[in-house]
């Protein structure tokens, strides 16, 4: 069990980075894909914690949050190309 | 000792999932153009939840567990490519649109010909 806190730990580590690039993107699709990068690792320690916990239905909440998150990218990108976004942070 | 070989192999695999983490991590803060970011990005990040599926999979065995984890592995399969596919496309549109706006518009108006049919009408000159 301990090999597992620990990889939930540096996946925290790596989900910092990910907001780390998610904050200073230069441009508004480099700040996009830093969101997808975060839903991701988030969606990696859910999965952990659903092992880890015994409880079945965390992945439930894992399939949700990976579907929602495909469905705001991609609105997110055809609003930028539509009608334009943040260009400046 | 089955269960012991399949936790070994179990944490083998999410050890590999973590190290495909990292290595993404390391070549999106080293990349400087958007195309390679997002490709280290989503190849990294769709082997990374599958790579931790399939261990916590083989850590668990046979139960209800795994059929849901299998699920989420065959739509991050079946979603993950088409996402990044939208942000490169979408991301090309915008960034041509600024630079060669010329360029979008006669593609339109030649898939008009191909699907129509019909040729626009040339433009006089007097």
């Amino acid at each position: 069990m301990i090999f597992l806190q620990v990889v939930i730990f540096l996946l925290a580590l790596a989900c910092l980075a990910s907001i780390i690039v998610a904050l200073t993107g230069e441009s508004k699709w480099d700040r996009l894909l830093g969101y997808g990068l975060i839903s991701a690792k988030i969606n990696m320690m859910i999965v952990i914690l659903a092992y880890v916990t015994g409880n079945t239905f965390y992945l439930d909440i894992a399939l949700v949050y990976i579907v929602l998150s495909y469905i705001g990218i991609v609105s997110l990108a055809d609003y930028f190309n539509a009608r334009g976004g943040p260009d400046r942070v | 000792m089955f269960e012991l070989a399949r936790v070994i192999i179990g944490d083998v695999i999410i050890l590999a999932g973590l190290v495909a983490v990292g290595i993404g991590l390391l070549g999106i803060l080293r990349f400087r153009s958007f195309d390679l970011r997002l490709l280290a990005a989503s190849k990294v990040d769709t082997v990374g939840l599958l790579l931790f599926l399939v261990g916590v999979m083989v850590r668990s065995g046979f139960t209800w567990f795994s059929a849901k984890a299998l699920l989420i592995a065959a739509l991050v399969v079946l979603a993950n490519p088409v996402v990044t596919a939208q942000l490169a496309a979408r991301q090309r549109e915008d960034r041509l649109n600024r630079s060669e706006p010329r360029m979008i518009q006669e593609r339109a108006e030649s898939a008009e010909v191909v699907s129509t049919g019909a040729v626009p009408k040339p433009v006089e000159d007097d």
